[in-house]
């Protein structure tokens, strides 16, 4: 008897593994501000797709269903994770009173200015440094809606994009999205809405960039829907993933129990029918 | 497997950061001039077992990647400078700050410190001093013959001595502001030192650049508000039992593959 069964089990309990961890990130995340969730996808892989078609002869005894599809192996079917999805769902508004700190209401994410390039972010607490510029928690400066060119594509300069304040008024930013100090207009926050959500990638500190080879179809959001003095919490619903948590640990059980159930099977094939004791 | 019990265990440790910071805010919530903090949280790093892009035959390519983030961590504590309320103490050396702008003060260390608390009282020089026997800067003398002393809200500072003598002329009170004052250090005592992300203060008259007109009289309570705190304090506690019962489950995970053999 072939055991080959015993990967097949594997591979699922490697899954649910898989799936744990994400868990315990949604988890450890459900007090960070601006996190979305991420959820794992799975998908059944036959070994048989590693093969090339070949040409199936008429068969000349009756026909089964093994007659039109060469198997080869290829009836085990294995699990594999096939991607990470993350769900962004708007999470709830929370009121801090803090001056800057801005929830988006709505899709679009703030543009900000890495050293690796910008970045985009959905967690809104900003903060000033010593020369009044608005950045991130750390320090990466945020970025004002980029000014169309004579060509009319938007430029890709972020120097002249970041936000400095004078320090002697009060900063307001309105729900369109623009930035005044005291009473000076300083500019419009860059948001900016992704059609294609698959093109983004975590690579944290509450931060997306895009994934190479996909469109992400970026458009500017020209109204944006901001809210000064409160923070978008995190998406992670307790309840799903303690729900989610439960299946994951008893799938996990249930393929352990499989792969027991193969040695067993194994050790009365080794031991009692190939007994050579009478 | 291994990787969600380290996950869970940085939630417990970042919860565990937001617990401190709010038991820091309840406790100090009747300290004159006090700031409340608030901790802030990022996402660690992903690691990615598959990358997205990948072809996955001829002419197609993997839309999606697979990839499980790695925990949490403390980003910030951010110190919320909106100004409290004012108590009234009808003490004639307390000042309260109505705005922005803080006191300095001279550390014994020679140094100059910040504050928001304004009780201050005469040193045995009559120099006017906080609590601890740091004095204001620019400095003030009060004569012992005064009766009383009068601070206006543009910080021009008199002593009133007997009704037959013209008020007297003490000096100019001057507070110090800061573009970033989320960015000043805490070093306990209600003081406040600059750093790099605070700025260099601006030291002006009352009312200008910005800065809060003084009252005479009352102080400035703490800015912690008890039942914000008790919310934080309720969604800290239950967010860490959700993440001890993660590892309970890896834990549980891991006995079950163990017990496999």
């Amino acid at each position: 008897m072939s055991i080959k069964g015993i990967y097949t089990a594997l591979s699922g309990a490697m899954a649910q593994s898989l799936k744990m961890d994400t868990i315990a990130n949604n988890i450890a995340n459900v007090n960070t501000t601006g996190f979305k969730k991420d959820q794992q996808t799975f998908k059944e892989y036959l070994t048989a797709l590693e093969k090339e078609p070949d040409v199936i002869q008429v068969p000349r005894v009756p026909a089964s269903i093994e007659s039109f599809y060469q198997l080869n192996g290829g009836d085990k079917g294995f699990v594999d994770a096939s991607g990470t999805h993350t769900n962004m769902e708007q999470g709830s508004l929370k009121p801090t009173g803090g001056k800057l700190d801005v929830a988006i209401d709505g899709p679009g994410f703030f543009e900000v200015s890495t050293p690796n390039g910008v970045r985009l972010t959905r967690a809104g607490n900003f903060t000033v440094d010593g020369q009044g510029q608005l950045v991130t928690k750390e320090g990466y400066p945020v970025l004002l809606e980029a000014v169309e060119g004579t060509d009319g594509l938007a430029s890709d300069d972020a120097q002249g994009r970041m936000i400095t304040f004078k320090g002697d008024a009060s900063v307001t930013i309105s729900d369109a999205g623009e930035v005044f100090d005291g009473e000076n207009k300083i500019g419009k926050l860059s948001v900016v809405n992704i059609a294609n959500s698959e093109a983004l990638q975590k690579v944290g500190q509450n931060f997306f960039t895009y994934r190479d080879g996909i469109n992400p179809e970026v458009s500017a959001n020209k109204n944006p829907s901001l809210k000064q003095g409160f923070l978008e919490t995190s998406n992670v619903n307790i309840i799903n993933e303690m729900t989610d948590m439960i299946m994951a640990q008893r799938v996990f059980e249930g393929t352990q129990k499989a792969i027991s159930t193969y040695d067993s099977m194994s050790d009365k094939l080794i031991n009692q029918v190939g007994s050579s004791r009478a | 497997m291994f990787k969600s019990l380290n996950t869970a265990a940085t939630g417990m440790i970042a919860q565990q950061s937001n617990m401190d910071v709010v038991a820091n805010n309840i406790a100090n919530v009747n300290t004159t001039g006090f700031k409340k903090s608030r901790a802030e949280f990022e996402d660690l790093m992903y690691s990615n077992q598959k990358d997205p892009g990948q072809a996955s035959g001829l002419n197609s390519i993997t839309p999606t990647g697979v990839q499980t983030g790695l925990g949490v961590r403390t980003a910030a504590i951010q110190k919320d400078f909106t100004t409290g309320q004012s108590a009234i103490t009808n003490n004639p050396l307390d000042i309260q700050i109505e705005g922005s702008g803080f006191f300095q003060v001279r550390t014994p260390d020679g140094e100059i410190a910040y504050t928001r608390d304004g009780s201050f009282k005469k040193n045995t020089e009559g120099k006017l001093s906080d609590k601890n026997g740091n004095v204001l800067i620019p400095e003030v003398t009060i004569p012992p013959t005064a009766v009383t002393v009068e601070i206006a809200p543009s910080g021009a500072i008199t002593c009133i001595h007997n009704a037959d003598i013209e008020p007297q002329s003490l000096g100019q009170l001057e507070i110090a502001n800061f573009i970033n004052p989320a960015g000043l250090k805490s070093m306990g005592k209600n003081l406040f030192t600059p750093s790099a992300a605070s700025g260099q203060p601006t030291s002006t008259r009352p009312g200008t650049l910005g800065t809060g007109f003084l009252a005479q009289g009352q102080l400035e309570t703490s800015n912690v508000n008890i039942v914000d705190e008790m919310i934080n304090m309720i969604s800290a506690q239950r967010a860490y039992e959700t993440n001890s019962k993660v590892v309970q489950a890896s834990d549980q995970m891991l006995q079950t593959a163990v017990n496999v053999k």
